[in-house]
């Protein structure tokens, strides 16, 4: 119970951190968004609608930076980010609930994936070491994970987007499909999702695969395995009961990070895929020196990989009793 | 099926043929080069927040007046008038117009239209109401009277321009600037009808004014996240229009298909400007000597690999020089000539010392002089490496200076620069948009503060004096013996170097489509698929 209250504790103070930087860099960035907007007007813009404009943003009557700061502090426990100045004047929060989906419907899943499919080869490979095939997957595995991402996914439009006709180039729906969870949506969802899904469980198993090999191995040659086989157990309760959770442990930290970069979302491929994700759209909104919609996505990424540590901490408990116990870490 | 992906494909694409055939029966389909903005059809906020594409679909403006030629398209107005003393603007408007929800549109949709951006000044983008403009009324159902405090003829060109709303609903919009107009009512030739962030699709308006247009049921827009990916629709006959500066444009699309097209007519020019804030840009002779150095046609030849033509040395758009530069300005220009360059720099006493360096007026030699660029845009940043070499036998150094969009305009307008490459920020139906926001004193600010659009911070009193009067008349002749000093006098004092033509990127896939505009038959001026002028393209193209 300590252990969990610790964990918790740690977890307020490191979001606090977090949101607080989040306030301050982008105030540190030369430059506003109205400035930058008039410019966009080539002195079209007169002084006194440049003034409206601020208004409009919420850009007048800040207050001191320290009234500022609290007034941020309590908007963002509303989740009130503000309007968006490039999708002005939708709300922040309207903009990524629209993004959200997309990026942890795509990106989520390929993640669990990639995770299940790497960390299975894995296993086969350190288990069934001396086969051929267990033998070949981890220099394989080595060669796509060096793989850039992005090439990858430039590889598969060039070839089943651009010279066939088999996938569309980009976006995550055909252009006029209608209303959502027909079956006309559904495969055209599934049919946008493909190419960038495979990019990136492809590109991502050939890494869970070296990290999960690596850990069976070591645990392998841990001298109670010898002992467990002496006292001739199966090798299937060895494998369930020695191997998998010791070997495990590494994995499920890494997991429980790459679960929290989700939100954020693969950047390199929804840019390439024009996929509208949270990914996309922070890509955009730097492009628009959009800072409200660039915080709120910045603090989003950040909540979320500290809550996914702060799960895999509590997962660590519930699996290895020395860390329940306190005797660990 | 062995292969699972293309079953999946193929079932899939079993459902969609079912599915299309609801569809509009042609639809003209624009590749956009960037995502679109939120779903906001408010015509009056910025062209970065709202569906800028589906403005000149949706909503009219009273008249059009061509940058290209000048010439007038009369949409919901058909004629008007100015008073003896130029101060009254009597505009009668088109009868039989309805909006699309049925009612009948009339003057006083005119007369509020523009009494609603005055009293949201956020609205009033282009400053109608801080250029002389006192009232606009609506005395008869078809008679729109626009009075001005100051005279000012070319303002002609932005009123012509304003979208017209319809009075019976905007009157109860509460909050102008983030009002939404989810479900747009207008005048024009089509309707919205679907918006995600990736498309946007505009319906047939059935009962447009004009009888036989458009002739197309739809216009589509949809995003991509870069001219790559726009042209790789063309390519694949997925989109029939795009507004997409391709590089090398006869190579790497016309030379690709039979279909594959474009029209690239110049309407504005790229210039090199100076801070003549600074020295030794301050100097006009210094100015000169580099005009001299500078070989254009090499300059855009690198810039735009031979798809956009040498532009004037006047600097005005191509298609306005016949009609309005003076015969003595033909000698004015300098002519590209390095040596002489050298001498003339020598003589207005920058010495070059042992070692070649140009020495400034103190004898210390002169520093690397910065070009400000924007950044990552690779056609200017060729410029400036060109001029760089070109003015490298003059002993003068320089580097590139790349910065992001609004740093980069910054620069130029706290004139925080040495010289940097930028277009011409006013442009319309005559000159004079282009010279008067480039040089007028309205425009222009000291050192550290923004002007608007007077990049050089070049002011003339004789130069303000002829945009002035130009303004305060409109007697054609009396308007070419003005711009006559305007243009002699910008010649004489050299604070630009027109460098290339600025083009429109129109590209074309005509396997669908006939009537897109070109040199045979360019009925507008060929600017985006955003701006006003490219209604005339989606009323003009005709499925195959």
């Amino acid at each position: 119970m300590i252990y969990i209250l610790k964990r918790l504790g740690l977890l307020l103070f490191t979001l606090w951190i977090a949101a607080t930087f989040n306030f301050i860099l982008p105030r540190l960035v030369p430059g506003d968004p109205v400035g930058a907007m008039m410019a966009r007007y080539q002195g079209q813009m007169t002084p006194e609608a440049a003034e409206a404009l601020k208004k409009a943003y919420g850009l007048d009557n800040l207050g001191s930076p320290l009234q500022e700061y609290f007034h941020y502090l309590v908007n963002i426990l509303h989740g009130d980010f503000g309007r968006s100045v490039s999708h002005f004047p939708s709300p922040v929060s309207e903009v990524i609930g629209n993004a959200a989906p997309w990026t942890i419907g795509l990106i989520g899943v390929t993640t669990i994936l990639s995770f299940l499919i790497g960390s299975l080869l894995g296993l086969f490979s350190a288990w069934r070491k001396g086969t051929f095939i267990a033998d070949i997957l981890p220099p394989l595995a080595l060669f796509i994970n060096a793989m850039p991402y992005f090439w990858f996914a430039q590889l598969l439009v060039y070839f089943f987007a651009l010279k066939r006709d088999w996938f569309p180039l980009s976006g995550n729906l055909d252009a006029f499909v209608g209303d959502a969870w027909t079956p006309k949506w559904i495969a055209s969802m599934l049919q946008h999702a493909l190419l960038p899904g495979l990019t990136i469980v492809v590109t991502a198993a050939g890494g869970w695969l070296i990290t999960m090999r690596n850990n069976v191995m070591s645990v392998l040659s841990e001298d109670y395995l010898a002992f467990a086989r002496a006292k001739g157990l199966s090798e299937g309760r060895i494998l369930n009961r020695y191997v998998l959770k010791n070997a495990m442990l590494p994995s499920l930290t890494a997991f429980g990070m790459a679960l929290g970069f989700v939100v954020g979302g693969a950047i390199l491929v929804e840019t390439v895929f024009s996929y509208p994700g949270l990914g996309f759209y922070l890509y955009t909104a730097v492009n628009a020196l959009d800072y409200p919609l660039m915080q709120a996505i910045f603090l989003m990424i950040a909540t979320s990989v500290l809550v996914a540590n702060f799960i895999v901490d509590l997962l660590y408990a519930v699996i290895d009793p020395r860390v329940r116990d306190g005797k660990a870490r | 099926m062995k292969n699972p992906i293309l079953s999946t494909f193929l079932i899939s694409g079993l459902l969609f043929g079912v599915a299309f055939a609801a569809e509009p029966k042609s639809t003209f389909i624009i590749a956009a080069t960037h995502p679109f903005s939120g779903k906001n059809y408010n015509p009056y906020t910025g062209s970065a927040n709202h569906l800028a594409p589906t403005v000149s679909a949706i909503y009219e403006s009273l008249f059009y007046i061509s940058p290209r030629d000048g010439k007038v398209n009369w949409i919901l107005g058909t004629k008007y008038v100015w008073s003896k003393d130029n101060k009254t603007l009597t505009i009668t408007t088109r009868p039989g117009v309805k909006w699309t929800d049925g009612q009948a549109f009339d003057a006083k949709d005119v007369a509020f239209s523009f009494n609603f951006i005055k009293a949201n000044p956020a609205l009033d983008l282009t400053g109608i109401w801080k250029s002389g403009v006192s009232s606009v009324k609506a005395p008869k159902a078809n008679t729109v009277v626009i009075s001005f405090d100051k005279v000012n003829v070319p303002f002609l060109y932005y009123i012509g321009n304003l979208p017209i709303v319809p009075e019976h609903i905007w009157k109860g919009v509460k909050d102008p600037v983030t009002f939404t107009n989810e479900n747009p009512v207008g005048t024009g030739p089509f309707i919205a009808e679907s918006y995600s962030p990736q498309a946007l699709r505009v319906l047939k308006n059935p009962k447009y004014w004009m009888k036989d247009r458009p002739y197309v049921d739809a216009v589509a827009w949809m995003a991509t996240n870069g001219n790559d990916a726009a042209l790789m629709m063309l390519l694949k006959d997925k989109a029939d229009y795009s507004f997409n500066a391709v590089s090398d444009p006869d190579k790497h699309y016309k030379a690709k298909g039979p279909n594959n097209d474009y029209w690239w007519p110049a309407f504005n020019a790229n210039f090199l400007y100076f801070n003549t804030l600074k020295a030794p840009f301050n100097d006009v002779a210094f100015r000169r000597a580099i005009a001299g150095a500078l070989d254009t046609k090499v300059i855009t030849q690198k810039a735009y690999a031979g798809a956009v033509p040498v532009t004037d040395n006047s600097g005005m758009a191509l298609g306005q020089v016949k009609q309005w530069k003076p015969a003595a300005a033909n000698v004015l220009g300098v002519k590209f000539d390095t040596s002489a360059a050298d001498k003339a720099l020598s003589a207005a006493g920058y010495k070059k010392n042992s070692a070649g360096q140009r020495l400034g007026k103190d004898g210390k030699p002169l520093p690397a002089f910065k070009i400000l660029v924007g950044s990552g845009w690779t056609d200017f940043i060729t410029m400036a490496q060109v001029i760089g070499e070109q003015l490298k036998p003059l002993g003068i150094s320089t580097s590139i200076d790349q910065q992001v969009y609004s740093s980069y305009a910054g620069s130029f307008q706290t004139a925080n620069f040495d010289m940097g490459v930028s277009w011409g920020w006013g442009y319309g139906p005559t000159p004079y948009y282009l010279y008067n926001q480039a040089f007028s004193p309205d425009y222009s600010a000291p050192a550290g503060k923004t002007a608007s659009s007077n990049l050089s911070h070049f002011t003339d009193p004789q130069l303000t004096k002829a945009l002035n009067a130009f303004a305060a008349t409109s007697d054609p002749v009396q308007q070419k013996k003005l711009m006559g000093t305007i243009v002699t006098t910008v010649m004489k004092n050299q604070p630009w170097v027109p460098l290339t033509a600025r083009v429109g990127f129109n590209v074309y896939n005509r396997a669908r489509f006939s009537g897109f505009a070109d040199e045979s038959n360019p009925y507008y001026e060929g600017n985006s698929d955003e701006t006003t002028g490219a209604r005339f393209m989606l009323i003009n193209v005709k499925p195959k």
